[in-house]
């Protein structure tokens, strides 16, 4: 998986490439950990470029989650679709993120 | 050069030889016109020069024996006469002189008429060896198509005792018109000792002999190995090599090569540089193509060689169709292809039993007596299941049978687990066939928490729970390094296959680990007490319940370690 961080409208924009499970924890985590430390406004996954997603996933985006509301941030995921969208809607993440 | 010189006058004959022995010339003199005919057909001057009047046959009228004689080639002939008269130069002309000229003759005109016969005549002797050996040429020609006609109807289409029921195989409909030039088309049909129908269209490039000679090497192959029963893959593996080792580099041959399974209801298709082969349904209706996917025999290495094939599950009263690319050329008198779509119009709406005879007649007209350039071949192809047997069997045979279209499983060990991506690489072949096309992000799921529990906790024994927290994440990341590293035993089989039950489509995913397994039941229980709704905030824990509400079915053996997802992708 490949990452990348930009701002966007004052937030903060984690780009996320290919496919997501546990063999991209630890470059999730640096760019997590990066965002967490630097973000001005609300932090958002783009999983657009996204194409597959499994459950330690969701595990990682749920780390991010813990770890920017300690910041006193809130994180958004964008632009999931396809498969990516089923596996976040099956997980109910639409009650713990707000989905764009 | 050789002069024949026709003179009476012996003033004249000296004046001439003392012009044309100074040049080189060899000169034979006659005195008169029925003497210089006989002398010529005995000497074959390269040049004749007579006076106009002669005793016997006048130079004219010699003139005009000779070029009858020597027609259609052409004999220079020059006429000299003791006047400049107008009347006599046009008979001297007529008569079939090639140049006129008046007495004395100048040293200087003479030479230069020479001069300008000879380069003529270098340049007939030229035409001349070149049509020689065209005609040499067209014999050898001829002689080539005896030979390669000889093969294609012998050798490429066994009529013998055991070849007779090959292209005579009831579910095989062959129509062939070979041009003059023989285009080296070929069809081979047999069965294998499983029933499996093989056909191959190949066509060579080139025409006649040195096209039918590049047809030769598949020829045995293709019947040994289709009779053994092996599978299309190994047999279009081992043609393209050897194509490769029999043939010069820049020969190829293209083919498609057909299996069609009538107990598994399958047809698979390998197309190596043929035209797009495609499905017709009982009422001639075009629905699924194989379009071209790979090079002609010959062009690969065995190292790139691909040998993918397509597959289609077929249903009553199908039909496939394949062509040469030589009936889609076939040009009319108006300058117009045939066509994909000349091929589509003859054939829709027609039954099986019409269609050859349909298209047959279509070409015809199309080519209106025009002559095709190259080979034209359509050859049909009945896709029939085999009835089920009357008597039923027992239950485990069936249920064999019936396990679905394909199948491919993976075993992978220590020394693997850490070097060998498994997950993509198995999503990478599933999603090769057809019916997983839009399925890939299921699967990924499927196979990627199968794959992680097997290996994470059947194999490396890692308790999930350490994953609970942010640092632990990190923890539980090295734990997992260290245990891979030091594991010394284990394995994990997954087997993926798509199964027809209840008329549908299964895919179904096998996983098994060598470890101990875990306790089933109770992860089941806590898996079925969990609303529909529920969210789970904890960071791990969640693949069983994500992959159980995206398939069927998930369920385990007893002990744990082997796990069975089922997740419909179709309709039969």
């Amino acid at each position: 998986m490949q990452t990348s961080i930009s701002n966007r409208d004052g937030n903060t924009v984690i780009m996320l490439n290919g496919r997501f499970d546990f063999n991209a924890h630890r470059e999730f985590r640096e760019t997590v950990d990066l965002a967490v430390k630097e973000a001005a406004g609300k932090i958002q996954v783009d999983l657009g470029g996204v194409d597959y997603l499994d459950s330690s996933a969701l595990g990682m985006l749920l780390m991010l989650r813990d770890k920017a509301k300690g910041a006193g941030k809130e994180v958004l995921l964008a632009n999931a679709r396809g498969a990516v969208r089923q596996v976040i809607d099956i997980a109910n993440f639409g009650k713990l993120f707000t989905l764009i | 050069m050789n002069i024949l010189l026709v003179e009476d006058r012996a003033a004249e004959v000296a004046a001439l030889s003392a012009i044309l022995h100074p040049l080189g010339h060899i000169v034979v003199v006659c005195a008169g016109g029925d003497m210089a005919r006989l002398q010529f057909a005995h000497q074959c001057p390269d040049v004749v020069i007579t006076a106009a009047f002669v005793p016997g046959l006048d130079g004219f009228a010699l003139t005009q024996a000779i070029q009858q004689q020597v027609a259609p080639r052409w004999q220079p002939i020059i006429i000299i006469a003791s006047e400049c008269d107008e009347s006599l130069q046009t008979r001297a002309i007529e008569a079939g002189a090639d140049s006129f000229l008046v007495a004395p003759v100048s040293p200087a005109a003479l030479t230069a008429r020479l001069a300008a016969i000879e380069r003529l005549l270098t340049l007939q002797r030229d035409a001349d060896a070149r049509m020689t050996q065209l005609t040499r040429f067209l014999a050898a020609e001829e002689e080539d198509l005896h030979i390669a006609r000889h093969l294609i109807e012998h050798q490429m289409s066994p009529e013998g005792e055991k070849g007779r029921g090959r292209l005579e195989d009831p579910a095989v409909d062959v129509w062939q018109q070979t041009c003059t030039r023989l285009g080296g088309n070929m069809v081979s049909v047999n069965r294998g000792p499983d029933g499996v129908l093989h056909a191959m269209l190949a066509d060579a490039s080139g025409y006649g002999l040195s096209a039918c000679v590049s047809l030769l090497p598949l020829i045995a192959p293709f019947y040994r190995m289709t009779s053994k029963g092996l599978s299309l893959q190994t047999i279009v593996r081992e043609l393209n090599a050897k194509v490769r080792q029999a043939l010069p580099e820049n020969r190829a041959v293209a083919a498609q090569l057909v299996a069609v399974d009538p107990r598994e209801g399958v047809v698979n298709v390998w197309n190596g540089g043929m035209p797009t082969a495609f499905m017709l349904d009982g009422f001639g209706h075009h629905f699924m193509e194989f379009p071209l996917t790979h090079p002609p025999f010959g062009t690969m290495a065995d190292a790139d060689f691909d040998d993918r094939i397509e597959q289609h599950a077929f249903a009553r009263g199908e039909q496939l169709v394949l062509v040469s690319d030589g009936l889609l050329e076939a040009v009319g008198p108006l300058g117009k292809r045939f066509g994909e779509e000349g091929l589509a119009a003859a054939l829709v709406g027609l039954p099986r039993s019409q269609r050859r005879d349909e298209l047959k007649a279509a070409i015809n007209a199309h080519l209106a007596g025009v002559s095709p350039i190259d080979d034209m071949t359509l050859l049909l192809i009945d896709c029939e299941k085999e009835a089920a047997p009357a008597h039923p069997q027992p239950a485990r045979a069936v249920s064999t049978r019936r396990l679905g279209h394909w199948h491919f499983e993976l075993l992978i060990g220590v020394n693997e687990f850490n070097r060998i991506d498994v997950v993509p690489l198995l999503l990478d072949v599933a999603g090769r066939f057809e019916s997983m096309q839009g399925k890939t992000g299921e699967l990924f799921v499927i196979l990627s928490e199968l794959f992680n529990n097997a290996l994470d906790h059947g194999i490396l024994r890692l308790d999930s729970r350490l994953k609970n927290s942010y640092d632990g994440l990190e923890t539980w990341l090295l734990m997992r390094e260290e245990r891979l590293a030091a594991l010394t035993h284990g394995e994990i089989r997954i087997a993926v296959a798509q199964v027809n039950e209840g008329g549908r489509l299964w895919l179904r995913v096998h996983c098994r680990d060598s470890g101990p397994g875990f306790d089933v039941a109770s992860a089941l229980a806590r898996l079925a007490q969990q609303p529909q709704a529920h969210v789970d905030e904890r960071l791990h824990g969640r693949g069983l319940a994500l992959i159980q509400r995206m398939v069927e079915r998930l369920s385990f053996n007893e002990s744990g370690n082997e796990a069975t997802v089922l997740l419909p992708i179709g309709n039969t």
